[in-house]
């Protein structure tokens, strides 16, 4: 438990599992985040060439099935939308990340505490596909 | 395309801001999309949330990287915010966005005084060396920051902020976390937190890919400009300045909340 403590703090019983964790987790920020902010703005840039007007009314929905074949056309909504779900898949990846590497540390409490965050989350997009 | 470029001149402004003055994108960019664009107040928190994913992986990562952001507490109490989220998410849809619109509004004034108090206390604190020294009791009330988790995910999910209005202040005050590592914390739990109500908002149709696209590109450059720039701006009389700004943007959010709203500056056609 003192073990547990000191790493909730992070302060001077910070193990090297731990800090090689953070800078793992703040790669794949970056990484997640650049690619995200690319893939919108290819959006941006096709909406601007096409001639895409926003605001319009209603506006259009999120269709996944669509999604291969509008990027294979170069329609702006397929980068656009795959920019903006990698941009909420990078947390995502983050907390598996993080339950991958404590697992494989036999770190019980970290895995068990990210696998609980893990599973809250997919019972959120469980939640958001069943309810639409 | 004059729309386009005014989403992503707007989200610009917005990050920009939000990173000079700590407060996020969030605050700023429903106000923009709701009186500026006259955006459905839903539609904009959708919007809202997807920025804030974008900036707090960007800071969070920073935090990381420098070992400042507790990643365990964090986890743990992701646990409270992340069901707050779902649930905030949930509740978003079953109320009238004039409710939404007014709680927008106390939490704008809320922040404009938090500024001010702030600014007479004699700046944020904690961003000093001495803030990094660990109290050796802590933490504190773990079951209570679970809780306050709960509020700061419902928070966030209903109005399209971080949360970290109640997060930071619940891990300092609360916990016992120095200022730096609770703002730390507070960003890397944001990104987690806002995904679960994004989920939920962009299943149901609130959000626009072709408002999101724009206003998102634009949020992450401005506030990465934020960022940059910060250090080189006296950011007491801008401060000072955004204390106004706030207070009339909520006059605006409650005027809206009441139906006393005038024409937005564009609309959907």
């Amino acid at each position: 438990m003192a073990d547990w403590q000191a790493g909730l703090g992070g302060g001077p019983a910070r193990t090297e599992l731990g800090l090689a964790l953070d800078r793992r987790l703040a790669r794949l920020l970056v990484g997640g985040m650049i690619v995200s902010v690319v893939l919108i703005g290819v959006g941006v840039a096709l909406m601007l060439v096409a001639g895409e007007v926003p605001l319009r009314n209603p506006a259009p929905r999120i269709d996944l099935a669509r999604l291969p074949a509008d990027l294979a056309a170069l329609r702006p909504e397929g980068f656009l939308w795959l920019g903006l779900l990698v941009g909420l898949g990078t947390p995502f990846a983050r907390v598996l990340i993080a339950f991958a590497t404590y697992a494989a540390g036999r770190d019980r409490r970290g895995a068990l505490v990210t696998a609980a965050v893990a599973g809250s989350l997919l019972l959120s997009l469980a939640l958001a596909l069943g309810t639409r | 395309m004059e729309v386009t470029l005014l989403l992503a001149a707007g989200g610009g402004a917005a990050g920009l801001f939000g990173s000079l003055l700590g407060l996020g994108g969030g605050i700023l960019i429903v106000p923009m999309l709701t009186l500026g664009f006259g955006l459905d107040v839903r539609h904009a928190v959708g919007i809202s949330l997807l920025g804030v994913v974008a900036t707090s992986s960007a800071s969070a990562a920073v935090y990381l990287q420098r070992h400042v952001a507790r990643l365990r507490l964090g986890s743990l109490l992701e646990l409270g915010t992340v069901g707050g989220a779902i649930a905030g998410g949930l509740i978003a849809f079953a109320l009238d966005g004039r409710l939404i619109a007014g709680l927008f509004a106390a939490m704008l004034l809320y922040t404009a005084l938090s500024m001010l108090w702030r600014r007479s206390d004699g700046g944020d604190g904690g961003e000093d060396g001495s803030a990094e020294v660990l109290p050796e009791t802590w933490p504190r009330h773990l079951g209570g920051g679970v809780v306050a988790g709960v509020v700061g995910g419902i928070v966030s999910a209903l109005l399209g902020v971080g949360g970290g209005v109640v997060l930071v202040p619940a891990m300092h005050l609360l916990m016992g976390l120095p200022m730096r590592a609770a703002t730390a914390t507070s960003n890397l739990m944001i990104g987690v937190t806002v995904t679960a109500s994004a989920f939920l908002y962009v299943s149901r149709g609130a959000v626009d890919a072709f408002v999101a696209g724009p206003t998102v590109l634009g949020v992450v450059v401005g506030a990465t400009l934020g960022s940059r720039v910060s250090h080189r701006i006296d950011l007491r009389v801008l401060r000072l300045l955004f204390v106004v700004v706030l207070c009339i943007v909520a006059a605006q959010m409650a005027a809206r909340a009441l139906d006393l709203h005038g024409i937005p500056l564009l609309t959907r056609g």
